[in-house]
């Protein structure tokens, strides 16, 4: 874990076995910053689902770097990004019923979650009290 | 960490308790055991999902896969005591409608 002007990131290797490690990492963050249980939860998910989605998809060549900052709004942002030489998976693969539903559940979470899909880079933001 | 904590009996059902977080790491395991149980002869199954305080949609493709299973068994599968986090999940990929629920595993039916 690092930090560096107020963010604080995390980053795994391609590796399921440790997504565990971002989840705790999410949650303390959350914790720290004052978001509620429940957001904290919502937080977990989304990072364990796109952790999960580069490591199926392969995508995730060197790792996985999960990002947070507090932003002047004071939300909680959050960043999860492959690493390394990321291959975008082909087009039309978003159509898998895995790819579909995390997507679902990521949209269904926070809805004005960012996705680019030529860095696999997903952001989500969310309040955080004691910004 | 091993999610199963145990397997029982109670009554016609087969109690499989499980506690802890389900991912992609943690949920083959589970889908493997419940695979065999069904495929052994299983027809009433329980999952006991009171300790379970986290589950991804990678958890949720095992169980839909072993619910596949044993529909084609004609067997029943039942998630017990879901909530929190797990609860959510099922909500919002409306997989709520497709299992069956029950609040606890004293709620399942002794027929």
């Amino acid at each position: 874990m690092s930090a560096r002007s107020g963010q604080l990131s995390i980053r795994i290797p391609p590796d399921a076995a440790q997504v565990a490690a971002v989840r705790a990492f999410v949650g303390a963050v959350g914790r720290q910053v004052g978001c509620s249980e429940e957001t904290i939860d919502d937080l977990r998910l989304v990072a364990t689902e796109a952790c999960a989605q580069a490591i199926e998809d392969d995508a995730a060549f060197d790792g996985i770097e999960v990002r947070t900052a507090l932003s002047e709004e004071g939300r909680l942002v959050l960043e999860i990004e492959p690493t390394g030489a990321f291959d975008p998976p082909p087009e039309g693969s978003d159509g898998s019923s895995g790819s579909s539903t995390r997507r679902a559940l990521i949209q269904g979470l926070f809805p004005d979650a960012e996705f680019d899909p030529a860095r696999g880079v997903l952001r989500v933001g969310a309040s955080a009290q004691h910004a | 960490m091993d999610v199963i904590v145990q397997t029982r009996t109670q009554g016609p059902w087969t109690v499989v308790e499980v506690a802890g977080e389900l991912d992609l790491h943690t949920s083959p395991p589970l889908r493997e055991h419940v695979l065999q149980l069904i495929d052994g002869g299983t027809e009433h199954l329980a999952l006991d999902m009171t300790k379970v305080d986290f589950m991804d949609s990678s958890s949720l493709g095992s169980l839909v896969m072993c619910l596949k299973r044993m529909r084609e068994r004609d067997g029943r599968m039942v998630l017990a005591g879901v909530a929190g986090t797990p609860m959510k999940v099922l909500n919002l990929t409306g997989l709520d409608r497709i299992f069956e629920l029950a609040d606890s595993t004293a709620e399942l039916p002794s027929d």
